[in-house]
């Protein structure tokens, strides 16, 4: 927060979880930029990029170059950069706008409450195997697909690994003990990976035609993302047979005592490990040679880090020794010497065994700068590795929690495919948190007739739930992914908009109120036809009747104008009103049962609207004390009998 | 968290020692010889000798008043020389001389400088890293004039596992090395900043999470004109991976809002040194 008061242009583009680091805006210069990028790509010209049109972000490359450039480490002997992969360009149109609101609201990737993994959206449909599948299904989720082509590619492969259960499972086990190739490639080309990292890698791509394989096996047709897999590139092979080759399977991880270089790599290596078996069957000679002369056949040969090589005796033969022994150290029950022989042959020793050190070195970082140097296609086999991962993980969950694939409507001109109608769907997070109750499936159908759902019902009866479950599955479908639900078509949106809750922002100087609004503001200045819309109260941070009137008014706004596919979920029971008006505007409740005085949720969503809020039934269970809650009643009884007002025509 | 710092404040400032020299100098010593004193005696020669009280160290009071001063003046419970630049760099002995020189390069860094077994780092980083990772904040002489200096330092061993938990914090780190074991004659060690790790551009296993990417955005904004709302240029990468992205866009939330939701770790612009843009509702003017 502070340190900033010098500068004098606002940062507040720049979200509070990011570091804002200043560097010089010279590296920002359009020609300096342009350099930048030429010299780490190696080319002459940027033509070849596709980039042109996109000045601003070729201005913010050649900033973030040299920023790399200067944080590279400066005693790596490589000169470059990390490598990068050539830009690509993000079209906005591509990709179904989440704003940050909508992320939060529907939990895509920390629950609301307390920022955790646990019991995200993410959380509950992950099911990759490798840290590249749990990466590319993030990214799918937080740019799910506008083009229905994409999307069915995805489905359809999708649906290939749910039908034929046993190729998944092979696939998934041969995918389940891969380490991290896109990762680790980087690090071997910026010459910091380990002997570990190289098996890794080498591991890695020895599955990469078994799993050619099994995809071929399934007899579809192999989508475009997968290709890396599907034909793999032979200098992969190679390399890895390399690695296979030269380093030992189990390499200690220090790179720098030797033990990483199979036998027969080198020659020079090769003599160097002979001089050391010569040096060793001295070593036993000379063992052997001392019992004799010392009379004394207990006696070890041992070698110490500090000490070095010497005899060890124990205390009761120590006392005669031959004469051209040295005592070196006494423990206490036994003495260590060493001889004149034994130290001169320890010196030679130590050199070979550094210089065997320092050439298994020579060799390992050689074979590293080997594999550095294909780092690029090793990730894009990694990548598609990734996505396999990614896929087989969603196809693994669909099975697995009863999901069915939906039918992806393709937008057209006369815009007749804009609507949903999903029969029996659920709230994926929820239905796999709920332990012992049955979630109860709900039916859908918006857009077409119905532009606008008013959804009413008691407080807790599961509104919110509901909204969220419908654009989770509206994200789930266009990501590709089967959706929890019986039977399912979606048509595809190109923003969801979600306005859920009252969470003031009293860091930023904004009140409850202001912040409902502002976010009000955005759905309506935004949202188009294609947008879904979910809203859950709005116009409750202020008082009744104003609330109520923004309220119909937005509703109003979004049914008349905009005919965005909405859900409106609220307790003003007026708003019921509007369907009479609209013909695009229909009510929904969520039903209960009153039995005496208890309240029963039956998480049912039927036509019609609702009149009552039973909001003190809500109060009572969440332990507000019995006297409140009479005195509340009285006070409820009174104000319906005595307002007529809240009955009257708001539009009038 | 500043409760905790005050009582190792202590140290900083002088000790209590040197009023009471002269007064024992000055006095006869009565009778050395006798050893065994009874009780009635050794009270007689309290009498006749009186012990003073020490009187509190005329300097100390006053550091403790202009501390007070400081206090009310500009309510900043922070120890002295709290900052680098509040030192003259001629007065600092030259270790210290040397990290003020690399910290001056790197001001937006928390700089940690190898010293035998320790990556220390003193003024506000010290104080800094103190509260972040619960280290013990001690001080170090700085030469005859300053005194003693904010310190705080973690063994090199385990440095790894520091810098991981300031990188999360989204904290930038310089790591100056020693580089060589022996001095040359009357010389310093050699000592060089090896490696700069910030939140955007590591590539280390164990301060990335696994299953996310780690975006290091760089943001270019065009200088608005009256007519149209700002446009910018976003690149974004994952050094880990090699992924590169580039972005346009226009409207300064649109640009916050993409860069949420890459949730980048680390953006880097050009902005802060620039002159101010021209007059526009968007841009606040904080002065």
């Amino acid at each position: 927060m502070g340190g900033g008061a010098e500068c004098c242009i606002s940062k507040d583009w720049c979200p509070e979880t990011s570091q804002l680091t200043d560097i010089s805006s010279v590296h920002f210069n359009p020609l300096e930029a342009e350099n930048a990028l030429k010299k780490n790509f190696q080319l002459i010209t940027l033509d070849g990029l596709g980039i042109q049109d996109f000045a601003l972000a070729t201005q913010a490359a050649g900033g973030l170059l040299a920023y790399l450039h200067d944080t590279k480490p400066l005693d790596s002997e490589i000169n470059s950069i990390p490598k990068l992969d050539v830009p690509s360009i993000n079209y906005k149109e591509d990709f179904l706008i989440l704003d940050s609101q909508t992320r939060r609201n529907l939990e895509l990737t920390t629950t609301q409450r307390d920022n955790q993994f646990h019991g995200s959206f993410l959380w509950a449909i992950d099911r990759t195997l490798t840290a590249m599948g749990g990466r590319c299904l993030r990214q799918w989720l937080e740019a799910p697909l506008m083009h229905a082509k994409l999307i069915c590619e995805r489905q359809e492969f999708i649906s290939t690994l749910v039908e034929k259960r046993s190729a998944r499972k092979v696939i998934r086990k041969l995918l389940r003990p891969m380490g991290d190739l896109e990762r680790i490639a980087g690090r071997a080309g910026a010459g910091q990976a380990g002997a570990r990292d190289l098996i890794a890698i080498a591991d890695g791509l020895e599955r990469l035609p078994k799993l050619a394989q099994n995809i071929k096996g399934l007899s579809i047709r192999i989508p475009s993302f997968l290709k890396e897999i599907n034909e793999v590139n032979p200098s992969l092979i190679r390399v890895s047979s390399i690695i296979r080759d030269q380093l030992i399977n189990n390499p200690p991880l220090n790179l720098s005592e030797g033990g990483l270089i199979h036998d027969g790599v080198d020659p020079i290596l090769d003599g160097l490990r002979n001089q050391l078996d010569d040096q060793e069957s001295w070593l036993s000679n000379q063992e052997e040679k001392e019992k004799v002369s010392s009379k004394n056949y207990n006696l070890k040969l041992q070698y110490h880090r500090t000490f070095g090589y010497f005899f060890s005796v124990s205390k009761a033969k120590a006392a005669n020794v031959p004469d051209h022994w040295i005592r070196r150290q006494t423990l206490a029950n036994e003495e260590r010497f060493i001889t004149p022989d034994l130290k001169a042959r320890e010196g030679q020793i130590f050199q070979l065994k550094a210089r065997t050190a320092q050439r298994e070195y020579e060799l390992f970082c050689k074979l590293r700068d080997l594999v550095g140097l294909e780092t690029n296609s090793i990730r894009k086999a990694a990548r598609a590795v990734a996505g396999l991962d990614a896929m087989a993980g969603l196809a693994d969950l669909a099975s697995s929690e009863g999901y069915c694939k939906p039918k992806i409507l393709i937008p057209d001109n006369n815009n007749s495919n804009r609507f949903m109608d999903i029969k029996g769907c659920r709230h994926p997070v929820v239905e796999q948190i709920l332990v012992e109750e049955r979630f109860t499936p709900n039916n859908i159908k918006l857009g077409k007739e119905t532009e606008l759902i008013i959804l009413t019902g008691p407080n807790a009866s599961g509104k919110s739930c509901f909204l969220r479950q419908i654009g989770l599955i509206q994200l789930l479908a266009q990501i590709g992914s089967w959706v929890p639900a019986e039977k399912a078509e979606i048509g595809l949106v190109d923003r969801i908009f979600t306005r859920v809750g009252a969470v003031d922002d009293l860091a930023a100087g904004q009140s409850t109120f202001i912040v409902e609004m502002a976010d009000t503001a955005n759905i309506l200045n935004n949202a188009t036809k294609r947008s879904l819309v979910l809203l859950d109260e709005i116009g409750r941070g202020t008082s009744t009747f104003d609330g109520l009137s923004i309220a119909w008014a937005v509703s109003e706004h979004l049914a008349n104008k905009l005919h965005s596919r909405t859900i409106f979920a609220t307790h003003y029971h007026e708003l019921n009103d509007l369907s009479k008006r609209l013909k695009n505007v229909k009510n929904f409740q969520v039903l209960v049962q009153k039995t005496g005085k208890e309240l029963i949720f039956l998480h049912q969503i039927k036509s019609g609207g609702a009149s009552q809020s039973y909001g003190i039934e809500a109060a009572r269970l969440a332990g507000v004390p019995n006297q409140v809650l009479t005195r509340a009643r009285t006070i409820l009884n009174k104000l319906e009998t005595e307002a007529p007002t809240s009955k009257k025509d708001p539009s009038s | 968290m500043h409760v905790d710092a005050e009582p190792l404040q202590g140290n900083l400032f002088g000790d209590f020692t040197e009023a009471s020299k002269e007064s024992i100098s000055t006095k006869k010593i009565v009778d050395a010889s006798k050893t065994h004193l009874s009780d009635l005696q050794l009270a007689e020669d309290a009498k006749k000798r009186p012990r003073r009280r020490l009187k509190p160290n005329p300097s100390h009071k006053n550091e403790t008043a202009s501390l007070e001063k400081n206090i009310n003046t500009s309510n900043d419970e922070e120890p002295a020389w709290a900052n680098h630049s509040m030192v003259d760099p001629n007065q600092l002995t030259p270790v210290l001389r040397h990290y003020v020189e690399l910290k001056a390069a790197n001001p937006s860094k928390v700089l940690l400088y190898r010293l035998g077994d320790f990556y220390e780092c003193f003024f506000e980083d010290a104080i800094r890293l103190s509260r972040i990772l619960e280290l013990t904040l001690t001080g170090k002489d700085a030469g005859k004039t300053i005194g003693r200096v904010p310190m705080a330092g973690v063994p090199h061993h385990a440095a790894e596992r520091y810098c991981a938990e300031l990188i999360r914090r989204g904290i930038s780190v310089a790591l100056c090395d020693q580089l060589e074991s022996k001095p040359s004659k009357g010389s310093l060690l050699k000592r060089e900043i090896t490696r700069i790790l910030t939140p955007g551009t590591v590539i280390e296993e164990g301060m990335l999470s696994a299953r996310k990417n780690n975006w290091l955005g760089a943001v270019f904004i065009e200088e608005p004109n009256q007519q149209t709302q700002i446009a910018w240029g976003l690149a974004s990468a994952d050094v880990s991976t090699g992924e590169f992205i580039l972005r346009e866009g226009i409207g300064l939330s649109n640009l916050k809002q993409e860069i949420s939701q890459i949730n980048a770790s680390e953006i880097v612009w050009g902005g802060g040194q620039n002159a101010a843009y021209p007059k526009t509702g968007v841009l606040k003017h904080l002065n």
